[in-house]
């Protein structure tokens, strides 16, 4: 029937999320000729708008009056500080030295490490990350260098970084030499990742070939080999990478969740829909993570028809980590269900809902004014895969200079704090700059499946009046409909759900109903 | 770097073991750890409770059992303000208690003349100010029916407590107590709905010092609560 | 009022008050219609008893003169999910009596000496049991912890030095599961004894270790499930 279909192309996205994320699982590269800020120490000339003078420049690196006016010694309590555990403390005389030397200074090259990783403690993970990429890059203290590049590749799981500033200006434009075995997995993926995406694909396999096999980053580029293989169409080759990945004895790691969802996803294309949903339920991410799993699985079983189990992850996805999540297809799967047991008046009351959350966003796309001042658009398109790292990464560089202030006592006076000020603010000015230059596409892109989703919505509206009129028109039966009910103990509890989400039961809901179809067709 | 004074070589000769220190300080071994490569999510099981509250105002009854001469039964106000999941303060927990005497005391003031009925100092009033430390918070499904919610606290603080034998109305204050101590104990609530919940506190405090009394003895007095709360 | 009844009726209340407390929901909303949609999270238990041995301490507190400690033993066989027989539960709590100090003040200060009183040296009864809420709680926020509230009716009888009561006994209590096989018991109970001449009753409160013996035959096959999910 021609929704059903509507439903299937509107599931296309599925598979071509897929092969989107692959590109940008982890790695969104600047667009050409877009600038990147130097890292601290070395800041970049005034832009136009940030009003930076010379003089202030001079005065936030210390002066040049300044300079070999603070001897070692200050270098010392601040390493012995950190040592300590007083990461203020030493963060503040380490700025004191390096303030107060050349960055070709004896110990410069230990003071930005060790500011690296005291701001690392105290969570300022931005700043952090710009010190260690001095360390690396620079290598004015090359024995550093591993440790540094530890520190990024942890990070760089742990939180949104800067990515065109580590992976391309520091690991995809440096030649490293030797380096240790356990870094090198880290640092072949990365160059690798953007050979692949550069089009540069053979470069990219040898650096592959050039990662220990079974380690984390080796079945990262394994992954990427798969979705490189789904973009060409060779599904055999690409399933097989895809079981290697699976095959391998790692828990709870993205690659290989993102392994399964892709596989689920294939499964589901094919029309193996118990398969598809077996698939899903391995996925073992972190449950806040688990929104599109949640209604991919709803789709799967709403096409095997277990209307009750579908019913329940829709449910699931009410709960407060989805919040954000654009999703109206639960509206249209919601009212889909409902139908399809012949409960037409909430069905239709579904549709309503849906308008309710969207109706504001659809106006505005037919009226095509100030899209991007749409908060529901807006909030949609900053979950399009290119820019979800990007405003994440935003949303920690507004955090943590926020956090700045708590150390105004501490470094308002040596200068520390308006010299992590400035370099906040520049990366913030640059990355909302970047943002924006993507939003526009991405909020064009959920404009047009809203007005898709739109459509839909009005022909379900429509078939739902047009079943309640066949009804209306139609002979009651005496037909009975199967009993359900809840035992009152057993091998299995049910916990009513009341409105509060437990992470542990958010896979567990179901949703029970009475069907009222009786000897009605159902809506196929 | 100043190398040439007085001092210089000395920390540069530290600085540099700082340095060396670093770098010879445990690597990571070679082996690879998958721990480190798993997803990091929220710790917390649930994602937001259903049933929290801010300042709570509760009132009820309250048993004093453990007394060899009387029983207790009062009544108590407890206002506690929750600062988190897990942390509260009680900020003060009123009470007051109509004792009766019990078939030993009796019997004693019966058959021994001597003895008088103001050698029986019972708890009239008391006042706690505690720490809530909130350690379950949950729920239980009733017959796979209703679900329960419910919490588990222990408590600890300090307390006032005032002694005498007879009723606050009588005015005989002559033989009355005034007490400081601690108290400490458990206790749980359940949910009637987000606003309203039934308490129940497991007290018991141990006097340190008696104002008005030289005469030193350990005295304790357990108390059981139940009182219905309101969120404000 | 009359002590001693006051004593029984006090002892009830607090029985009382904890089994009114845990069977709280019975009065709440009722779960039978359907046909408006209602959603249920339902889960496999995790933790299911089969044949249970448990040693745990308990504690009698109302006694004026001694508060005794004691030593219990339980086998319970659990039928199902609802219902158990708790096929004997036997506490001993000789010897292991402390003197309040009231005979002592009583002498010091009055020149007073108490009338024998009698001390209980053990407990023996049987009970059924039912276990109508099984549930979770998060501890510190952090941990998923598994429990399950019961509550006990069965007769038995009281030892004290001189002589055999028969009881009959109430209870009510809390177990935490932390493994498969292992799991905390925490309860309440009130028996309600025949003396000479009346009656009278004893407060027990009670916290055990249970074993589970044969937990395999109750797990579920768990190989279809996902992994993970619970934190």
């Amino acid at each position: 029937m021609r929704l059903n279909k509507v439903n299937c192309i509107g599931l296309g996205w599925v598979l071509a999320l897929s092969l989107a994320l692959a590109g940008q699982s982890s790695l969104a590269v600047a667009q050409e000729g877009e600038e990147v800020p130097a890292p601290a120490g070395d800041l970049p000339p005034p832009a136009d708008d940030d009003g930076l003078s010379d003089e202030e420049l001079a005065e936030l690196e210390g002066g040049e009056e300044d300079l070999d006016r603070v001897g070692p010694e200050v270098f010392d309590e601040g390493v012995k500080l950190y040592y300590e555990g007083d990461y203020v403390g030493a963060s503040k005389r380490l700025w004191d030295y390096m303030s107060g030397n050349a960055p070709g200074a004896k110990n410069y090259g230990y003071a930005e490490y060790f500011m690296a990783l005291s701001l690392d403690q105290l969570n300022l993970t931005h700043g952090a990350v710009e010190y260690y990429f001095n360390v690396a890059k620079n290598r004015t203290k090359p024995e550093l260098l591993p440790d540094a590049l530890q520190a990024l590749e942890v990070l760089s799981r742990k939180v949104p970084i800067d990515q065109d500033l580590i992976f391309k200006d520091l690991i995809y434009d440096t030649s490293f030499g030797f380096i240790r075995e356990d870094l090198r997995g880290f640092i072949e993926y990365i160059q690798g990742l953007l050979d692949y995406r550069n089009g540069f694909i053979q470069w990219g396999q040898l650096h592959f070939q050039r990662i220990d096999k079974g380690s984390y980053y080796y079945y990262k580029a394994r992954y990427v080999q798969a979705v490189y293989e789904l973009v060409k169409f060779q599904l055999e080759e690409s399933l097989k990478i895809f079981e290697e990945i699976m095959a391998s004895d790692f828990e709870q790691a993205d690659v290989i969740n993102k392994t399964r969802q892709s596989v689920a996803r294939i499964l589901f294309e094919q029309k193996k829909f118990d398969e598809a949903y077996q698939m899903y339920e391995r996925i073992d991410s972190p449950v806040e993570k688990q929104a599109s799993v949640f209604l991919e699985e709803a789709w799967a079983k709403y096409y095997q028809k277990d209307f009750r189990r579908a019913m329940g992850l829709l449910y699931a996805l009410e709960a407060p980590a989805f919040y954000r999540y654009f999703n109206p297809e639960k509206f249209l799967i919601k009212a889909l269900i409902y139908k399809n047991l012949c409960h037409y008046n909430v069905a239709k009351d579904a549709v309503a809902e849906y308008r309710q959350h969207y109706g504001e966003a659809v106006e505005a796309i037919y009226n095509r004014v100030d899209m991007d001042q749409n908060e529901i658009l807006l909030d949609a398109a900053l979950q399009d895969p290119a820019l979800i790292e990007m405003s994440e990464f935003g949303g920690l560089l507004d955090t943590e200079m926020g956090r700045l202030a708590d150390y105004s006592a501490d470094w308002g006076e040596n200068g520390l704090l308006d010299h992590l000020n400035r370099i906040y603010e520049l990366k913030i000015k640059d990355t909302n700059r970047r943002l924006k230059m993507k939003l526009d596409r991405a909020i064009r892109s959920v404009a047009e499946d809203l007005l898709e989703f739109e459509e839909q919505m009005n022909l379900l509206e429509y078939e739902i009046g047009l079943s309640i009129y066949k009804r209306i028109k139609g002979t009651p039966t005496q037909k009975e409909a199967s009993k359900q009910s809840v035992p009152s103990s057993g091998p299995q509890v049910y916990y009513a759900f009341d409105g509060e989400f437990w992470n542990d039961e958010l896979h567990d809901f179901r949703f029970f109903i009475e069907d009222r179809c009786f000897s009605e067709e159902r809506w196929e | 770097m100043r190398l040439g004074t007085r001092h210089g070589g000395g920390r540069v000769l530290l600085s540099a073991l700082v340095a060396a220190g670093l770098l010879l300080s445990p690597k990571p071994t070679l082996a690879v750890d998958q721990a480190q490569y798993q997803e990091q999510g929220s710790t917390s099981p649930i994602q937001r409770r259903k049933y929290e509250l801010g300042h709570e105002l509760s009132l009820g009854w309250a048993y004093l059992p453990l007394d060899a001469y009387y029983k207790g039964y009062g009544l108590q106000v407890a206002y506690t303000i929750h600062f988190s999941d897990l942390v509260a303060l009680e900020l003060f927990r009123v009470g007051w208690s109509y004792n009766i005497d019990t078939k030993l005391k009796n019997k004693l003031i019966d058959q021994m003349p001597d003895i008088s009925p103001g050698e029986f100092p019972a708890v009239v009033l008391w006042e706690h100010t505690n720490l809530l430390l909130k350690l379950f918070y949950g729920k239980q499904s009733f017959l796979n029916g209703t679900v329960l919610h419910f919490e588990l606290f222990a408590t600890a603080g300090g307390a006032f407590v005032f002694r005498n034998p007879y009723p606050i109305w009588d005015g005989d204050q002559s033989n009355a107590h005034y007490e400081f101590g601690v108290n400490g104990g458990f206790g749980f609530r359940f949910w009637l709905n987000p606003d309203w919940s039934v308490r129940v506190d497991m007290r018991d405090t141990v006097i340190l010092f008696t104002l008005n009394q030289s005469k030193l003895r350990a005295k304790n007095s357990a108390m059981i609560g139940l009182t219905f709360a309101v969120n404000l | 009022m009359h002590p001693s009844v006051q004593r029984k009726f006090t002892s009830l209340l607090l029985v009382s008050c904890l089994l009114v407390l845990m069977g709280g929901p019975l009065s709440a909303d009722d779960s039978g219609d359907l046909s408006e949609g209602r959603v249920y999270a339902i889960q496999d238990r995790d933790f299911r008893m089969s044949q249970e041995f448990s040693v745990g301490l308990a504690f009698l507190p109302l006694d004026a003169f001694y508060k005794y400690f004691a030593l219990s033993g339980h086998y319970v066989l659990h039928f199902n999910d609802l219902w158990a027989w708790e096929a004997i539960h036997v506490s001993f709590s000789k010897f292991m009596d402390i003197n309040t100090g009231l005979e002592a003040q009583m002498s010091s200060d009055w020149d007073v000496s108490a009338t024998d009183t009698e001390k209980i040296d053990y407990f023996i009864d049987t009970n059924l049991m039912i276990k109508p809420m099984y549930g979770k709680v998060a501890l510190f926020n952090k941990w998923v912890v598994y429990l399950e509230s019961y509550f006990l009716l069965g007769v038995g009888a009281e030892k004290f030095q001189t002589a055999w009561f028969p009881a009959v006994d109430v209870g009510a209590g809390m177990r935490i599961f932390l493994t498969n096989t292992l799991s905390l018991r925490f309860e309440a109970r009130e028996y309600i004894y025949i003396e000479e001449g009346g009656v009278d009753s004893t407060l027990f409160l009670g916290f055990g270790f249970s074993y589970n013996a044969f937990a395999e035959d109750r797990f579920i096959d768990r190989d279809s499930q996902r992994v993970g999910v619970r934190q």
